[in-house]
């Protein structure tokens, strides 16, 4: 088995998928710091996932923020000291991971297929498209439930 | 702002791009062929010789499968980031289907007769 050197396949990915990738552990890091300091600095303590509210996708406040539509796409929460159930936390942790992995091989091949700008619009489309219709899903069912519990 | 009684969490994350994805290889593999991405490398072909079962695998069974596992982990974990892989595949093949511009900017869409909605649903259903 040949070893594997990393420099030769960092030359081969392409602009876009940089850009990408960049974007996501950039704006997870980003989420992850802020909501720790939010979270020393804060006089009522917020629920998991809710420090940032102008930065991903809180169904009863992002109305005021309409960029979260597309951050929050970006954003693959990460939390280390957080009391929150296991299983959330093993699942967001997989999350990243899984996301850090199998995203930068898909947009690798599929820029050479079709170009930065296609990519770029395919990503914005899909991302925004499904946070418009999620932001819609989880208020229908605050109407219909009545609980907050979706928010 | 008055502090969140919301249990729940925001919507985050790469789900939907991911599902778009698996749609987007869906398109460009050819339909009855299965080749495993990244480190494996292996070229699955199914020819109806084989077991009943595996001859029912198609180039939509990866999709399928995440859908299946979204709706699972959906039930299990809560709607929050998982119900966006179902939006996102969802819109990614309208997408892929109505809109795309093709490569001369001649016309939108690929509305080849392979990529019909139908095509996502094993023989028998259709």
């Amino acid at each position: 088995m040949p070893p594997i050197s990393f420099l030769p396949f960092l030359q081969t990915v392409p602009w876009g998928t940089r850009i990408l990738t960049a974007l996501l552990v950039f704006a997870s890091l980003a989420q992850f710091l802020l909501a720790s300091v939010i979270r020393q600095q804060a006089p009522v303590l917020p629920t998991y996932g809710h420090e940032l509210p102008w930065l991903v996708l809180v169904p009863k406040t992002s109305w005021k923020f309409p960029w979260t539509l597309l951050t929050a796409g970006f954003v693959e929460l990460n939390i280390f000291e957080v009391r929150r159930s296991w299983s959330i936390k093993a699942s967001d942790t997989l999350q990243f991971a899984f996301s850090l992995v199998t995203v930068p091989l898909a947009c690798r091949y599929l820029e050479r297929l079709w170009g930065i700008r296609e990519l770029a619009r395919f990503t914005c489309v899909v991302i925004v498209a499904s946070n418009i219709i999620a932001f819609g899903f989880a208020w229908i069912l605050f109407i219909v439930l009545g609980s907050d519990a979706v928010m | 702002m008055t502090d969140h009684h919301s249990s729940g969490i925001p919507f985050h994350g790469l789900s939907a791009l991911q599902s778009g994805i698996l749609v987007a290889f869906t398109q460009i593999i050819p339909e009855h062929q299965i080749q495993l991405f990244g480190v494996l490398k292996a070229r699955v072909k199914v020819g109806v010789r084989h077991l009943g079962v595996i001859s029912l695998l198609t180039a939509q069974t990866i999709p399928g499968v995440f859908l299946l596992a979204s709706n699972v982990l959906v039930l299990v974990l809560g709607p929050s980031p998982f119900i966006l892989i179902q939006f996102g595949f969802f819109v990614a093949w309208v997408y892929l289907r109505f809109f795309k511009l093709s490569e001369n900017g001649e016309y939108r869409g690929d509305r080849s007769e392979t990529f019909a909605f139908q095509y996502w649903f094993p023989p028998i259903v259709r």
